[in-house]
């Protein structure tokens, strides 16, 4: 989504229900995939989705264009379901059948499976923040100025802070495969 | 190894565990879409009075979508009603739903004949209205009936919440739906209101 298109195509979606259909369609993978990649269950993942879009019909309107990426907002509007439904979660038991799917992936290379593991155990043990900016950069695949418009930071603090979290992650990994 | 060096090789491996990662195709992408640009511009709305006070409604081409319990002035019910649905257009409300509400809120209606749709609602929340639509004019039962009639006898609790969320009460009757132990419950409109109702239907003696 280039920055001169997305002005035109939030207008589009601001005016006509075709245009709202174009929105959806190049960002609806990525905010799904966001999701899934936060809890692992395809359907709970299309459930966060499903409310994100009907979040961003109630609320297309009132945007304005400020030259931030379009999907930097959906981003925003995902962070927080997600975050609800592990609020949701804990709170109501009614969600004790829920089973996640594990997140190991067994298609992965397996001469480096572990090296994958001991990353994927020390990511598990940064902070929250830490771990979401890694999160975004390495495997949303966001770039610096739409993590920046997501998070309400400068670019040059996105990059501080990720070189910071990834120096973390180097130190856990190392203690833990020394 | 330095430490810059050692970061090169973790953001290697991360790009690596990302290319590695596989997400499963989301299966419901075509209905979610449907869903949102039916929404866009499907959507109509319209308030009107009734005895209980202003009713505001909204609906498809498939039948009624919301129902937003009465409130004391037809300002309040058309905030409430846009801010559920900013972009659908007000219009004058089909004449079927507004005498049934109507006769209703006079204790004249003990049922509703008017379509609704579905669509919004999940399959438990929407077994869960199904089953509360069964109970009678006039009578109650406890949020375990609900759970047990759904065969899912333990989920009482989740019956409350997909109760408290009916987008359509009144004409899905959540107010007919109290505590075994003979409390009222709660209710989405305030408990006053759940009192109003059961007693307009001869459920509850007027206090």
């Amino acid at each position: 989504m280039r920055s001169i298109d997305e002005r035109a195509l939030l207008k589009r979606a601001q005016t006509s229900a075709a245009g709202f259909g174009e929105l959806f369609d190049v960002a609806y993978d990525r905010i799904y995939a966001y999701a899934y990649r936060r809890v692992a269950s395809r359907e709970i993942a299309e459930d966060i989705a499903a409310s994100v879009f009907e979040d961003a019909l109630k609320n297309i309107r009132r945007v304005r264009w400020q030259g931030k990426p379009l999907i930097a907002w959906l981003y925003r509007l995902a962070v927080r379901r997600v975050a609800d439904f592990y609020r949701q979660r804990q709170r109501d038991d009614s969600f004790d059948d829920l089973t996640l799917a594990s997140r190991d992936n067994p298609s992965e290379a397996v001469e480096r499976a572990d090296e994958y593991a001991a990353v994927r155990r020390g990511l598990a043990k940064l902070n929250p923040r830490d771990r979401e900016i890694i999160q975004l950069t390495f495997f949303d695949e966001l770039d610096g100025a739409t993590i920046a418009a997501m998070l309400g930071c400068s670019r040059n603090n996105v990059y501080v802070r990720l070189h910071r979290a990834l120096e973390k992650l180097a130190k856990v990994v190392s203690n833990e495969i020394e | 190894m330095k430490s810059n060096k050692k970061i090169s090789r973790l953001a290697k491996t991360l790009m690596e565990m990302c290319m590695h990662q596989t997400i499963p195709a989301s299966t419901r992408r075509e209905l979610i879409r449907a869903r949102l640009l039916e929404q866009y511009a499907g959507i109509r709305l319209a308030v009107f009075q009734t005895r209980l006070g202003w009713v505001g409604l909204a609906w498809t081409t498939r039948g009624i979508i919301a129902l937003n319990l009465p409130r004391a002035t037809r300002a309040h019910a058309l905030r409430d009603l846009q801010r559920a649905f900013p972009l659908a257009t007000v219009v004058n409300a089909p004449p079927a739903i507004v005498r049934e509400l109507r006769e209703y809120a006079q204790g004249h209606r003990h049922r509703f004949d008017l379509p609704l749709d579905w669509s919004s609602l999940k399959p438990f929340q929407r077994a869960v209205l199904e089953t509360a639509k069964q109970i009678p004019f006039g009578e109650t039962r406890s949020y375990g009936w609900i759970a047990e009639q759904i065969g899912k006898p333990r989920a009482a609790r989740a019956v409350g919440q997909a109760l408290r969320s009916n987008p359509i009460p009144i004409i899905l009757p959540c107010h007919r739906v109290v505590r075994g132990d003979g409390g009222l419950g709660g209710y989405a409109g305030g408990i006053a209101l759940k009192r109003k109702l059961l007693t307009l239907e001869g459920a509850m003696l007027a206090s």
